[in-house]
């Protein structure tokens, strides 16, 4: 993470070192089966509120900064209607005071009215003693809908990511439903 | 010697002189900081030899008289009759006093207020009744005043001292505004940041002179204090460059600045400015002190702040016709000099007045050497001043010149920037576009040269054309594709301030021998002031660049306000600068145009003369300002990338009040809006995705823009249309693109493209493709646009298409895996005889690529695997990494 007062630029992957925040916070290549597995649940919801906290911890740091969104919609994996506070790294809490955070989901993807499609692990400690639902490999496990003309579309985010190409909300739906039957059977 | 002894001091009446002198220098302070602003109405600066061209904004001899007379008033007017009548002078204390004083004053009016409140009539009529007073009462003589404090013991000032403190204050003014001018490159060119400096130079002096005022108050000492100033000032100076040459490099600046918790960020802010300050002046601000300290009458402080307003004043012309030795050597080496001279003169009449004073053979024996050795004092002063050459070290893409020459004008240097293109910069200022501007650059150029053929009348004469600036092979193409097009002849002529470099300067930006040489600055001059010219054009500059949270792009600070306007006579002038610089509030006039590739590379033109109104020329006059501007201090506190979303805005804003034909005042205005949405954004994000859109305002800008567009419209909306696409906001696309492309019935290919991007989002492959095929035809689109028109041919199931568009896009890439094996795909797909050769020769290409399975699938027997249907945001298999 890079601090706003330290304005010396520095590449992603030292930012990431500088961050010293547990490897859930950088992006894993995944598949949606994999992300489905790994993930405790797959939220088609609306950003209806953002707020940034900081942590002063005396083990893990002092200024830990984390952003924490609130959901309202329904799980992707069991139709229940769900609203649900998720985590990820960084934020500012007013102009001056706050860290940028490379793997975070851009300022676009988390507007106050957006859809999206977020996915998420409980944590007992993500950092600072935080327990939270840990928004799952950062923007990778985020994204954003829109609605066309046929319907809602998720916007996809390239090879790598849990959700490549755009794909309709509804086949995801189901795409997302079956991998995690999938994934109940393999455990029993 | 005449000296008087002191009597019994009178402690309750020095107080009060203390008091009353305070008073009077607050005053004093308050018409000089006015005066002093006189000259710099909006604060920016005009380099000199920059201002070929003269009007609105003040010539830099006429900013520099301005300073001068604020000096002379200073000198002239701090000590009343009753300090003069006094055989002995104020203390060192009261001088301190005076100092503060006025720190504080330049600190309230010139960081606190705003410029534009200190050049108000009212402001000025109030400063010149104040400053009248003040001049009468400077030479009035006393009623009724209690008797006089006993006075300090002093010494006369005899004409040989008055000289060399004349000569001495010429040479510190050089020498400081020079260091002063060195010191500032560590910075961004914001008036506020000289302001600061000016408050923290004389904050130190305040401190030296109290610091002192002890060791003063012995007459012996004030006496080795005035005759030897220009010698310890002239250390000080010297000092201070080698105190400087540590933070020339990005490793030395940061060291230095987090030794103090600041960080490279903090360049442009008031604790960069004061710190940088602080280390470069500390040492002369406290050697003035000690010299202004010791004056303490209007009989020292006279001639030497006479002195001090000719190198003010002098220093415009003094790169010009002032060539004491011929060579290129800084003003701050240039002053020293002349502080040499004033050494000498001063010790000479010192000493020359002490042997005339001595009675006694003997005694006068002993002075005999000292008047023989006294000119060898200033020789060891010769300066090898150390060389300071900051390159924007904050940076860090750190510079590397292929040309340096320190210059009069300042730091001349060719360097490579972060894009790899050449550029020549002016004390970091960039005099030739870098890659980003180089087509805003062009454009402003074309614009220039199109009023003259809208509104030229033919004729069989040359129309003659003035490039106030460095030529560059894009500048001359440009004039020569627009001369093409006229009917009639035209002669492009161009000159720079940088004479006697140029021919060192121009084979990195010309072929040899393929253009004319420049004429001189004189001759420029002369031949507008003929009328020989009818165009003089002053393209926008941009930089220094600006420690940003982005490595890859640092942005660039406006630039210069560079020249003035309003060339007189039958000759129309235009000014260009960038769109972010400050002058919303600036009390400028004349025509604007405005040209620009896209809304960060926009620049407005101020054109004044016949031409910048005559019919056909698609100007507005410049409506008012836009009222009080921000205080200087508050500019100091924005972070600098930052300055430019509220200067920008508030500019369109000011710019909608009047607008024309060409610049409608309802689409400036949504420009304005849309330009004061923009906040900070990730460090990590791309250029186009940092701008902030909102839908109301674009709506509002679709129902301001014309039918059909103009030019103006079109290069904003081609810049928006790119942000939606890059920003993925395709219901805006969806909704506002349709609507704009109704206006413009001959088509219009970056909004078709546009909203073809919306369709993919929305997985609309037929309908993306029946926008992209055109644009396809008539080959317009860009690699990634024909990978997408690929995609949607593909979905389509129309694979022959997409193999054709792919084998195009494979053309202009080559070397790129992933466009080969979507070509492999598509040849597989549409059954030509190519795809498996197509296939085996991307297997051989990446035999470790991750897709290499779903190639190899395409070479065992069976059907076909199924292609990919959905719409793959990075089709050439970047991730957003951010």
């Amino acid at each position: 993470m890079l601090k706003k007062r330290f304005l010396m630029p520095l590449l992603g992957t030292a930012a990431l070192i500088a961050a010293g925040v547990s490897s859930q916070a950088q992006i894993e290549r995944l598949n949606l089966d994999q992300m489905v597995q790994k993930t405790d649940d797959a939220l088609y919801a609306e950003i209806i509120s953002s707020e940034v906290i900081r942590i002063d911890h005396d083990t893990d740091g002092a200024e830990l900064y984390f952003t924490q969104l609130t959901l309202q919609g329904e799980s992707l994996v069991s139709g229940d209607a769900a609203t649900i506070v998720v985590t990820f790294p960084g934020g500012f809490v007013n102009e001056t005071d706050g860290v940028w955070n490379s793997e975070a989901p851009s300022a676009d993807d988390i507007k106050i009215g957006n859809k999206i499609v977020a996915f998420y692990k409980y944590l007992d400690n993500a950092g600072g003693d935080l327990a939270c639902n840990f928004l799952y490999a950062s923007h990778g496990g985020l994204y954003r809908t829109v609605d066309s003309p046929a319907g809602a579309v998720v916007m996809g985010r390239g090879e790598g990511y849990a959700i490549q190409g755009n794909t309709r909300l509804s086949e995801l739906s189901t795409a997302i439903t079956s991998s995690s039957k999938k994934s109940d059977k393999e455990e029993l | 010697m005449n000296e008087r002894k002191p009597d019994a001091p009178n402690l309750s009446l020095r107080s009060r002189e203390t008091l009353r002198s305070a008073g009077r220098a607050l005053l004093v302070a308050m018409v000089a900081v006015v005066l002093w602003s006189v000259g710099n109405p909006l604060g920016w600066q005009i380099p000199a030899g920059i201002d070929v061209v003269r009007g609105a904004v003040p010539a830099p001899l006429l900013s520099a008289l301005w300073r001068a007379a604020a000096v002379v008033f200073v000198g002239v007017t701090l000590f009343d009759r009753r300090a003069s009548n006094r055989v002995g002078s104020l203390g060192a204390k009261a001088i301190a006093t005076d100092l503060g004083l006025f720190a504080l004053a330049i600190f309230v009016l010139g960081l606190v207020l705003n410029s534009s409140t200190l050049t108000a009539p009212l402001a000025l009529a109030a400063s010149m009744v104040l400053g009248y007073r003040l001049l009468q009462s400077a030479h009035a003589e006393p009623e009724g005043e209690p008797e006089s404090p006993p006075p300090l013991s002093d010494f006369p000032i005899t004409p040989a001292m008055s000289i060399g403190l004349f000569l001495g204050g010429l040479g510190l003014a050089v020498a400081l505004q020079g260091l002063d001018a060195r010191v500032a490159l560590w910075g961004y060119g914001d008036p506020a940041e000289g302001v600061l400096r000016g408050v923290i130079f004389l904050a130190i002096a305040a401190f030296g002179a109290f610091a002192f005022s002890g060791l003063l108050s012995n007459p012996v000492a004030r006496r080795l204090a005035l005759t030897c100033a220009p010698l310890y000032i002239t250390t000080a100076c010297l000092v201070s460059l080698s105190l400087l040459t540590p933070l020339t490099g990005h490793d030395g600046l940061d060291a230095f600045l987090r030794s103090f918790d600041a960080d490279l960020s903090t360049i442009g802010s008031p604790k960069g400015v004061a710190l940088i300050a602080a280390r470069g002046l500390f040492l002369p601000a406290l050697a003035v002190g000690i010299l202004l300290a010791a004056t303490g009458r209007k009989a020292a402080l006279l001639p030497l702040l006479l002195g001090t307003a000719l190198g003010i004043a002098a220093l415009p012309i003094l790169p010009v016709d002032l060539h004491l030795n011929g060579s290129h050597e800084a003003p701050y080496a240039r002053g020293m000099e002349l502080c040499m001279v004033g050494t000498i003169a001063c010790l000479a009449g010192w000493l020359s007045m002490a042997f005339a004073a001595t009675p006694e053979p003997a005694l006068r024996k002993r002075y005999m050497p000292l008047l023989l050795i006294a000119p060898l004092l200033g020789v060891p002063l010769g300066y090898d001043a150390p060389s300071v050459r900051p390159f924007s070290p904050w940076l860090s893409f750190e510079a590397e010149p292929t040309f340096i020459e320190d210059t009069p004008l300042g730091l001349l240097t060719v360097e490579p920037t972060v894009q790899g293109a050449d550029v020549l910069t002016l004390n970091r200022i960039y005099m030739t576009p870098d890659a980003a501007f180089e087509q805003s650059d062009q454009l402003q150029l074309r614009a220039s040269l199109d009023l003259l053929s809208k509104t030229a009348a033919l004729s069989n004469r040359t129309i003659r054309v003035l490039l106030a600036g460095q030529i560059t092979t894009g500048r001359w193409e440009t004039f020569l594709t627009w001369q093409a097009e006229q009917s009639f002849q035209s002669d492009l002529s161009w000159t720079v301030p940088w004479e006697r470099s140029v021919n060192q300067v121009r084979p990195f930006f010309e072929f040899a021998g393929k253009l004319k040489p420049p004429i001189s600055q004189r001759d420029a001059r002369q031949g507008i002031d003929r009328g020989t010219f009818d165009l003089v054009v002053t393209l926008a500059t941009y930089g220094p660049g600006i420690t940003a949270l982005t490595a890859e792009d640092p942005p660039l600070s406006p630039g210069l306000i560079a020249g003035g306007a309003d060339a007189g006579g039958n000759t129309t002038s235009i000014v260009w600068m960038d769109t972010r610089t400050p002058i919303a509030p600036a009390a400028l006039e004349g025509n604007v145009l405005l040209a620009g590739s896209d809304l960060e590379h926009m620049a407005i033109g101020i054109a004044t003369g016949p031409l910048s109104m005559a019919p056909g020329a698609e100007t507005f006059a410049l409506p008012a300002p836009n009222g009080s501007s921000h205080s200087g201090f508050a500019r100091l506190q924005t972070r600098p990338e930052l300055r430019a979303f509220g200067d920008r805005a508030e500019l369109f804003a000011r710019l909608s009040r009047q607008g024309s034909a060409a610049y409608d005042p309802a689409f400036l205005a949504g420009l304005a809006d849309l330009l004061a949405l923009q906040i900070e954004s990730s460090p990590w994000t791309e250029p186009d995705v940092r701008y902030e859109l909102d839908r109301e305002i674009l709506e509002n800008l679709q129902e301001a823009t014309k039918v059909p567009p103009s030019g103006f419209e079109r290069t904003v909306w081609n810049h928006l249309a790119r942000i939606l696409s890059a920003k993925r906001m395709p219901e805006e696309s969806y909704v506002i693109c349709p609507l704009l492309l109704d206006k413009s019935p001959g088509g219009w290919p970056e909004i078709e493209y546009a909203l073809a991007r919306a369709y993919l989002e929305f997985l609309m492959p037929k309908d993306a493709a029946e926008l992209l095929s055109p644009l396809y035809e008539a080959d317009h689109l860009n690699l990634i646009p024909l990978l997408e028109y690929a995609a949607c041919e593909g979905q389509m199931g129309n694979w022959p298409k997409a193999a054709e568009v792919l084998t195009r896009a494979f053309a202009r890439a080559p070397d790129t895996n992933s466009i080969e094996r979507h070509l492999a795909i598509a040849e597989m797909q549409a059954g030509l005889a190519t795809g498996p050769a197509r296939i085996k020769s991307a297997l051989a290409r990446d035999p470790e690529g991750e897709h290499n399975p779903e190639l190899e699938a395409y070479l065992q027997s069976g059907p076909l695997p199924a292609p990919p249907q959905s719409f793959n945001p990075a089709l050439l298999g970047e991730r957003d990494d951010h």
